[in-house]
Formats: C-alpha cells, structure tokens, sequence
C-alpha cells in the first residue's frame, strides 16, 4: 500500500476528528454530555495495546491477555461505592488528577509532585508503545523499510499537535472539554467497529480456526488454562494490577471524574462499559490462532494488520485506522491529563518560585510537547527490546503505586503523610529497580547488572530468589507489598496532622488574584458568585477554582498573598451551621421564640381587655354613688323633710344601691368568665341555656310588668361551644331589654346555615339612630342601665368565635350569633379565651 | 340637665331650697327648648354622654345672653375637662362629689354673675 495513500487517510482521519470534536464543543454539545459518550469515552482504556497487543499476547501466551480486561470489569462492580464519593470529592475541590486528591488528604506539597513526577516517568513507555504501534502498522502496511523510529517521531508530533488543539485551547478551572470527549467516544466507536470487523472478513475468508486449531499441538497451550501456582498468580496479578490502573490510570481518572458531565451516568457505564470490553475481546482469540496458522512468521503485534491485509486493501486500511484510533485516544487524553499534573504539581510551584507564572496554557502546550518527545525517546531507548503488552504493563504498574496512599486515605483515617509518602517512595523505588530498568537493561541502553542484580537475592526479576514467575507480576507484586506495607506501617507509627486551618479575606482581592491567573472572565464570575458569601467560604472557592488551573499547592500558595488565618470565631461559627443538631436547636429555639411572643401578644391583649373594664367599672360606679352620697347628704341635712319627699327619696336610694349591687355582680360574673380560661367546651343543645335564662330574669320581667315570651326551635340546635358563657350573654341581653321595654321581650333562637342566632326583642322606644354605634361601648349607659351589660355581652360572644349586633327596626333588637360548624384545628379546647376557633356540631338545617 | 332621674331629683331639691328657680332638661332637646324660651343664670350640664348632648349643647349656646355653665362628668379625666372649659364651660365637676362642693360651686358661679 502506498505510504502517500496511507499518509493521505491518516491526515484525513485526523481531520474527521477534530471536526467531531468541533461538533461536540458546538451543536453536539449534549450528545457530548450524554450517558452513552460518557461509556464510550471510558473505552479510552483499550489503547493499540488492545488492538495489536493483544492477538500478539493471545498468539504466543494465549488468554492470559483476558485478565487486563477482567480488572476494570471487576473494579466496575466497586463504582456505585467508591466512585460516587470521587466525583463528590472532585466536585467540591475541582481535582483533575489523583494527585490533587493526595495533596487534599495529606497536605503535603512534595508528595503530590513526587506522584507526578513518578507518573510522568511511569507512563512514558505507555506512551511509547502508542507511538510504536502506529509506527510499525504504518511501516508494515506501506511496506517501505525506512527506521521504525521516523515515522515515530512524525507520529509523535502529529500527536502532540493534536492533543495541544483538543485539550489547551483555553484555560477552564474545571477543565471539561466537550469536544474532546466526543471526539474520544468517536475513536472507541471506530476502533470497536473495525476490529469487529476485522475479525468478521477473518473468519469468512479463512474459516474456524478452533477446528484447525485441534490439528496442531502446537497451538493448544494457548487454549489451555494457566498451570500450577505461577501460572494462578500471573492470572490474579494481572487482574489485580490492570483493575488498579483502571483506577489510577491519569487518563481514566480525567475522563471518568474530570470530565463526568452528571453522577447520574455512573449506573449507565458501570454495565455498558464492560459490555465494550467484552465486544472488543470476542475477535482476539480466533484472530490470534488464525495469525499462528496462516501467518507464523510475521511478528504476533503485526498479525491484525496481516490478518486484514488478507482481506483486502479496504480492510488493512480500516484496520489501520482502528490501531490508529485507539493509539490517538489515549495519546491525546493522557498527554493531556499528564500535561495538568506537570504544570499544576511540578511547574507551577517552581515558576511560582522564580515568580515567572506567565501565561499557563503555554507552560501546559510545552509540558505535552515535552512529555511526547520524551515518550518518543524512551521508545527510541528500550521501544525495539520489548513487545506491546509488556510495555504498558510496566506502566501499568508504575501507575498502582498510587493506590496504597489514595486508597487508604480515602477509607482509612488513619493514615499519615509520612506513612503516604515512604508507600509511595518505596513502591516506586522497587518499580524502577524490578520493571523499569531491567527494560532498559534489557534494550542494552544499560549495563546488564541492572539485570542481574548486585546479588543473586536481590536479582530483580527474582527477588530473594524467586523464579518462575512472570518479570511483571513478580515486579508488580513486591512494589505493591512493599509500598502497601511502608504505607500502613509508618502511618501507625506517626501521628496524624492537624487540618490545614481555614482562610479568610476581602473578596475584592482574591477576585483580583483570579482575574491575573484565570483571566478577567474568571474574575467577573467569581466576583458575582462569591459576593454574599462569608470570608472563609469564599476563600475556599478561589482556592477551589485555582486548583483546577494551577494545582492544588500552587493554589494554596498564591491565595497565601491575598487571605489571612480564619480567626477560630468563624471556624466555630462555620462548624456550627454545617451541624445538623444545632440547626435542629436553632430551629426549636426559634418555634419557642415565636410561641413566646405569640403569648405575649395574647397576654398583652388581654391585660388591655382587663384595662378597659376596670376604667369602665369606675366610672359606672362614679353616677350612682354621687346620687348615694347626695341623697344620703340631704336626708342627714335635712330631718324634718317632708314624708312624700323623704319616701321619694330613700326609693331613689334603693334603686342606686341595687344598681350598684347589680354592677358588681356583674363584673364579678365577667371576671370570673375571663379568669376561667381555657373556654370550657361542650356539646350544647342551645335551647337549654335559652331557657335557663328565661327563668332566671322571669323575676324582673314580673317586677316590671314585662311579658316574656320564647320562640324556640322543634328540633335542637347543638353546637360545641361554653355554656357558662352563652348563658351569660343571653342574660345581659335580657336583662338589657327588660330595662327598656314597655310590655313585652322576646327571645327567639333561629338555626340557620352554619350559624345558629338567638334574638332579644323588646318594644321599648329603641336606640336613638346617633346612639347605634356607641351601644356596645363602655359606659354608655342609659336608662339606668350598668352600662356594662352589651359591652359585656359583646366580649363573650368574640370569645366564643360569635358575635352581637344591634337589628334595625323598631324597639330593640338585638342578635346573639354563634357558629355551629366544626372547627377540627381547635375543637381541642381553645387555649386562648379571646379566640377560640369556631366550634359547633354539624348545622342541622330548617328549624323555626 | 341630666338624665339620671336620680342626679336630678336630689340636685334639684337642693337647689330650690337653696333659693334659686330650678327647671329640668332630661336631654339636650328638652334642654334647648327650655334655653330657647326664658332667661338663665346658669346651666348645670352633665357629660353623661359626652359624645352626643353634653359638648354639642355647649358649642350651641347663644353668645350673648348665655348663662353661665358648671359641667358635671364621671369621666374625671384631663381632656375632658380642657375641653368643655374650652367650649366654654366656666366650671368642671368629677363626680362622685358631695353637695357641699356643689353648693358652694353653684353660689360662686352666680355671685360672679
């Protein structure tokens, strides 16, 4: 094939993909932001390792390739558990890498760089082997024999340039980048669909190799199980180290945390993705024993490309691109993710330091420039020496260092910095001596004692001389003890730190800051969001946000300039918000607050309730006693007065006494009617009090030569309400009406909707049109009346939720209204005098 | 004027034997009409109902031939008594009050005249 052809394609695949990154940052924005990409872009995972590497690792090991991909699966099972509180975490804190989760838990700037620093190291012969794979698939398919490592490095910085366009073309705190996501799902679709596809044109164009396979010996240890303890221990350590990567992995971490657009998309992934892996591995077994069958000499990485070569032109090149695919994915996203953790935890500390901070997109466009040359020399170094798998394992196990320290301290409160710091220090210490520098030894870049070891206990390969085991599980194994084992061990020995203390300052200032770092976008954003918020809080956002640009110690650093310590006050006071139980308090304290002034309110209205009486009492009593004293004056003054006139005036006495007398008692009764709280409810057939009322003025009415007269209902008239009370009423209403009529009072009691009213007639000469409304007022008697009665009368009836009214028409009428409905929210018995609800039973309609 | 027949009967027996011409008013209608038709030297007026009769009587009161007035209330507060001295009142009186204080009111009041 020809390489301008091949060349031609990969450019113009390159193309479709930023034009589909384009797309997801513009009108494919939610597609970008969809459950669906969000699985796919997880299959970011399978790199060209899974699309060349593994038919070459099935074709000479056989299945032991399924373990790397029965880690993830397995791990998926632990997401809804541990991944919620990450993203949780990372939500809070704007964390882009596992790195920013160490300096968060532990505080400590030297560690997170070291984790940086290790992973840049760890993973560049991951990096490598991506651009080996394209490389090589593009040599063997042009068929040209120019060096491996040109058109690796044209790979390399074609790589770089695209990773630099998707991934820095501005600076966003949160760091999500739409377009890159879906250009990433994109790639997963195309490598799925083409090795798939590969695997179908195999099958048809050469047929089962399973059959063929039965036939040749040869070929049946990679059918077999693995065998004896090495065997077992390789399977279940590379299971264990794959599903450790998948956790840790820089560019699993950015695209499952960083860029989850929702939480709600965790249950979606946690079964598509493995379903992915479970399509992308179906073609791998047959592929690699058709490869051994058809083509034994071609090396076992390049047998996709010579299997699909078989096919047709069409099909090496739709092959080739799938390599490419899954190669450009990971290169991109993890150059990406790396380039964060470099120039947040290594960069910007130093350039801080040198007080050259300058523009940060450059220093992250340098990092991935950087970080893909030396990529490219490390495959250069030690690339020709090993096959694919190999390759990436050795990073794969760099990259479970960091799993004793974050783990732990994710569930683990224990767990101390030193403690973090010596696992992590340790493990890579043990990673470099058994995995990384045997490759390079292995390459020859190195003498071979890096090989051999200084002794033969301390061989690398063969620790305190193991054998038998596979050089990636033994290395992986003793780095993960090891860094596991220094990890818990020093944390038990050192003593936790205290909490970083809180900061505070003007919110002014620190959106300056912003602004010089983030630009004056950031600024106006953070000026308008942190405004009302408290110093503390909104200190702990700044920081938050120059996290995600500039990392989590840099952050802290520069926000060092503008904030001051948080006076414990406000710790407190922060503290005590954000408990549950003092809210609970405050709330109680504030119900009970309310409830108080409630009854204070009551207790206020009543006293001046009580007021009024008392000054319309005194002055009622003030007319009658000056007609005591000036009649009692004069018939002491005057003992020889008329008979007729001394008759006239001890009858007038009389009168005053029992007006007087009649005061009293009714006061006393009002007292005692008020003192008497709560209202004492009853089920009450209204007529009876009517009548006990009638009998009880029956004397008066006979001393005036008044007629009294009941028109009472067939039926009763029941309520809830106080019987005392009504009687009372009625009695004043009465007692009122004798005093005014000529011969007649009538009391008539009329059911009528919801209300129930008694009526007190008389035929006296009525209420003068100019005294209407002062007839229910203190003191404004007439007639000789107590002046107490109606205002009396109307009082009670409001505490009984009824009311009295004057009637227009002739002599006086006077209605006495109570309601008959139900009130269920206070039937309970009104607590307040002055209000109690409106009680009563079900109205029973008609009556007379 | 009053209409509490037993203020009346009392205060006028007290007056006639005192020597003076006594007329009753039982309110402000009677009171007019017997203001309208004859000469007095005094009006003793009672606030009973102070809203209606007592200050509206005072505020009608003829310039010039009015007797003079002696004001009688329950009501012994302050701004009542500013106020019918204001409406022209020449003498205020808090009941409860003994005949003596009365008299001895009344007889000034007139003396003045």
């Amino acid at each position: 094939m020809s390489p301008l052809l091949l060349l031609f394609s990969l450019l113009l695949y390159l193309g479709l993909l930023f034009l589909v990154a384009l797309f997801g940052e513009g009108r494919g924005r939610t597609l970008a932001q969809s459950p669906w990409t969000y699985a796919l872009s997880l299959a970011v995972y399978a790199t060209a390792w899974t699309f060349f590497g593994s038919v070459g690792r099935a074709a000479t090991e056989g299945a032991t390739f399924l373990p790397v991909y029965l880690g993830p699966t397995l791990v998926l099972l632990l997401w809804p558990f541990l991944h919620g509180r990450l993203l949780e975490l990372s939500r809070a804190h704007r964390l882009t890498s596992w790195a920013d989760y160490l300096f968060l838990r532990y505080g400590h700037a030297p560690l997170a760089s070291l984790t940086a620093a290790f992973l840049a190291v760890g993973l560049l012969p991951y990096l490598a082997l991506q651009l080996k794979a394209i490389a090589q698939a593009f040599l063997f398919l042009s068929g040209e024999k120019a060096p491996l490592a040109d058109a690796a490095f044209l790979t390399a910085l074609l790589l770089a340039f695209f990773a630099i366009l998707f991934g820095t073309r501005r600076l966003d705190p949160s760091e999500r980048h739409e377009g890159l996501v879906l250009a990433v799902a994109f790639e997963s679709s195309v490598k799925l669909v083409a090795l798939l596809l590969v695997g179908l044109a195999a099958l048809l164009l050469l047929g089962n190799p399973f059959l063929e396979a039965q036939k040749r010996p040869e070929l049946w240890p990679l059918l077999l199980p693995p065998e004896g303890l090495p065997g077992y221990l390789d399977w279940v350590g590379l299971t264990v180290l794959s599903g450790l990567a998948f956790l840790f992995l820089p560019r699993q971490f950015h695209v499952s945390v960083v860029e989850n657009a929702d939480p709600k998309h965790l249950p979606l992934a946690a079964w598509a993705f493995p379903l992915y892996l479970l399509l992308i591995n179906l073609p791998i077994l047959p592929l690699a024993l058709l490869g051994r069958t058809h083509f034994p000499e071609t090396p076992p990485d390049l047998l996709v490309l010579a299997l699909a070569q078989e096919a047709g032109p069409a099909l090496a090149l739709l092959a080739f691109l799938g390599g490419v695919s899954a190669a450009t994915a990971m290169v991109i996203v993890e150059a990406l993710a790396l380039s964060i953790l470099v120039s947040n935890h290594l960069l910007s500390p130093l350039l801080l330091r040198a007080r050259a901070l300058g523009s940060l997109l450059l220093w992250r466009r340098l990092s991935i420039l950087g970080i893909l040359l030396l990529a490219y020399l490390y495959f250069r170094l030690a690339g020709e020496a090993h096959a694919l798998v190999a390759m990436g394992l050795i990073s794969f196990a760099a990259v479970t260092q960091l799993a004793p320290p974050a783990l732990l301290g994710l569930f683990w409160k224990g767990a101390t910095r030193e403690g973090a710091l010596a696992g992590l220090v340790g493990g890579g210490l043990l990673w470099a001596y058994t995995l990384f520098l045997p490759a390079l030894a292995r390459s020859g870049w190195l003498p071979s004692v890096f090989l051999e070891g200084p002794h033969p206990l301390l061989r690398p390969e063969g620790l305190l001389g193991l054998g038998g085991l596979d050089p990636v599980t033994h290395g992986f194994f003793a780095s993960l003890f090891l860094n596991l084992g220094l990890t818990v061990g020093v944390s038990l020995f050192t003593k936790r730190q205290a909490r970083e203390e809180g900061r505070t300052g003007e919110v002014r200032e620190m959106a300056r800051l912003l602004g010089r770092v983030l630009g004056p976008e950031a600024e106006a954003a953070f000026l308008q969001e942190a405004q009302d918020l408290p110093g503390p809080k909104a200190a702990a956002r700044a920081e938050a946000l120059l996290t995600g640009a500039v990392g989590p110690a840099t952050a802290r650093l520069l926000l060092l300039s503008v904030t001051e310590k948080a006076p414990p006050e406000a710790l407190l006071e922060e503290a005590a918000l954000e408990s549950k139980e003092v809210r609970a308090y405050a709330r109680a304290l504030e119900e009970a607050r309310r409830e108080l002034a409630q009854a204070y309110e009551r207790l206020k209205a009543l006293d001046q309730a009580k007021d009024e009486v008392l000054a319309a009492v005194s002055h009622e009593l003030k007319t009658p006693l000056t007609a005591v004293r000036a009649l009692a004056e004069i018939l002491e003054a005057h003992p020889d007065l008329p008979e007729e006139e001394r008759r006239r005036f001890t009858g007038l006495l009389a009168k005053e006494a029992a007006r007087l007398s009649r005061l009293v008692e009714e006061v006393l009764a009002y007292a005692k009617l008020q003192a008497e709280l709560p209202l004492k409810l009853q089920s009450l057939d209204l007529r009876e009090p009517a009548g006990e009322a009638l009998a009880l003025v029956a004397p008066l009415a006979r001393e005036r030569g008044v007629a009294l007269e009941a028109r009472l209902p067939q039926d009763e008239v029941r309520t809830l309400t106080d019987r005392d009370r009504v009687l009372q009423v009625l009695l004043n209403l009465l007692q009122n009406a004798l005093r005014h009529a000529h011969s007649r009072v009538i009391l008539e009691l009329k059911p009528s909707g919801k209300e129930a009213s008694f009526y007190v007639q008389d035929d006296g000469p009525g209420v003068p049109e100019e005294k209407r409304p002062w007839v229910f007022e203190p003191f404004q008697s007439f007639a000789g009346g107590t002046g107490l009665g109606l205002y009396l009368a109307r009082r009670l009836s409001e505490a009984l939720g009824g009311r009295v009214q004057l009637e227009a028409g002739e002599g006086a009428r006077f209605a006495f209204t109570l309601p008959l409905e139900v009130n269920h929210a206070d039937s309970g018995g009104g607590r307040r005098g002055e209000h109690p609800g409106a009680p009563g039973v079900p109205p029973e309609e008609g009556g007379a | 004027m009053d209409d509490e027949e037993s203020i009346l009967v009392p205060l006028e027996f007290l007056l006639k034997k005192a020597g003076h011409e006594v007329a009753l008013a039982r309110t402000g209608e009677e009171a007019w009409r017997l203001l309208e038709g004859g000469r007095f030297d005094l009006l003793i007026l009672d606030l009973m109902l102070p809203d209606l009769d007592g200050f509206a009587l005072l505020e009608r009161l003829p310039q010039g031939q009015r007797p003079k007035v002696l004001v009688l209330t329950a009501r012994g507060r302050e701004a009542d008594r500013a106020k019918a001295l204001a409406l022209g009142a020449e003498a205020f009186m808090a009941k409860p009050f003994g005949i003596g204080e009365l008299l001895a009111q009344v007889e000034r009041l007139l003396e003045g005249a």
